[in-house]
């Protein structure tokens, strides 16, 4: 530690020693006590601080506070939750209600199709095993068993 | 708002550097901030594996509610008085405290302990967004600076919101970088080093800009008191 560094730490960093930098503090401290105009420069100093110690801080509303915390991230949602959740958002779109109800009318088209077919099946299996015989068998030659 | 890796020009030095803000203190008196590092020590291990806030930025990245409430509490405060100070606007302050935490959300998730702290990180994503502002906006004052100085009171409180104002308003003429070292430092109470990280320049560099500053200052007050 030397005059000029002294010098250097008191117009950078002000008069007060809590504020020079930790590892040179000591040494400028002992140098000062022996340096009577440098006293001086610290007192002139002492002045400046005390003006920019007048401008206090502003501190953060609430609304700000409030907006950065809704802002957080969220915890990530179980998986059943995340797809209802997104179900929901997908059917509460005009375009998916229209999807939704094409593929039920189809559903149902499908279904009016498949009923004669099953009736029919039904009707052949309400027959009896003679019934089935004579549906069957007439197309074959039982003269030649 | 500058994003990782924006180019910042360099008005005092006429050099351009290149800001990587990757994911990775209030008060005059005492000069010790509270959001870390042991203030303006110059050896505070601001640089990764030290970082206390880690664990922190990981857990509220998960949706930790608590995690991300207790980051907000300790370094909102400090970014809001920081941006105010270097723009000179309340409002303003906010618009780029709400900006630089919007960030810090996103990188929250996938923070890298080993780059930088997050608190130099989140300090140098706000100067930058201020030094961004300041380039974008009209030479002047900000409209309605001094509103909330006029209100009339004892002679005394006049006086010191005088006062007030004109330190407020000299610290407002400094260059910009003077004025981002001044806060940073004295006001912020950060270290040498970490003030320095956060301007990318040297704890020398840092050094001439309070110099400056401070004298810059003390000139503008005396003729403030003269006049």
């Amino acid at each position: 530690m030397d005059r000029e560094r002294l010098r250097t730490i008191i117009e950078a960093y002000g008069a007060e020693p809590a504020r020079w930098p930790a590892d040179e503090r000591g040494a400028a401290e002992a140098l000062l006590a022996r340096t009577p105009d440098l006293r001086e420069l610290q007192r002139a100093e002492l002045a400046l601080d005390a003006a920019l110690d007048s401008v206090p801080a502003q501190a953060p509303s609430s609304a700000l506070l409030g907006a950065v915390l809704r802002e957080a991230p969220a915890a990530p949602m179980p998986l059943l939750d995340r797809v209802s959740v997104l179900l929901e958002r997908w059917l509460a779109r005009p375009a998916a209600a229209m999807t939704v109800a094409a593929v039920i009318a189809m559903a149902g088209l499908g279904t009016g199709y498949a009923i004669p077919q099953s009736a029919a099946v039904a009707a052949v299996t309400d027959l009896g095993t003679g019934d089935v015989n004579e549906l069957i068998l007439p197309s074959i030659d039982l003269a030649g068993l | 708002m500058y994003d990782n890796g924006m180019r910042q020009r360099d008005h005092e030095g006429d050099r351009v550097a290149e800001i990587d803000a990757r994911p990775g203190r209030p008060a005059a008196r005492p000069p010790v901030s509270p959001i870390g590092g042991g203030g303006p020590t110059g050896g505070d291990g601001h640089f990764g594996g030290g970082d206390p806030d880690v664990a922190l930025v990981l857990a509220a990245g998960r949706g930790d509610v608590a995690a991300a409430r207790q980051l907000v509490d300790r370094l909102l405060p400090p970014i809001v008085a920081f941006s105010a100070r270097m723009l000179g606007d309340g409002a303003e302050a906010e618009d780029v405290a709400q900006e630089v935490f919007v960030k810090a959300w996103k990188a929250a998730p996938c923070w890298r302990p080993g780059g930088a702290r997050f608190t130099t990180w989140l300090y140098r994503v706000a100067h930058n967004a201020c030094i961004d502002r300041l380039r974008r906006r009209p030479a002047s004052l900000p409209e309605n600076y001094d509103a909330a100085d006029e209100r009339p009171g004892p002679e005394d409180a006049i006086e010191a919101a005088s006062k007030e104002r004109t330190v407020r308003q000299a610290v407002d003429l400094l260059p910009e970088r003077q004025r981002a070292a001044l806060a940073l430092c004295y006001y912020e109470g950060l270290s040498n080093r970490q003030a320095a990280d956060i301007m990318e320049i040297t704890v020398e560099a840092l050094e001439s800009l309070l110099s400056r500053g401070r004298r810059a200052l003390r000139t503008q007050l005396r003729e403030a008191d003269n006049g």
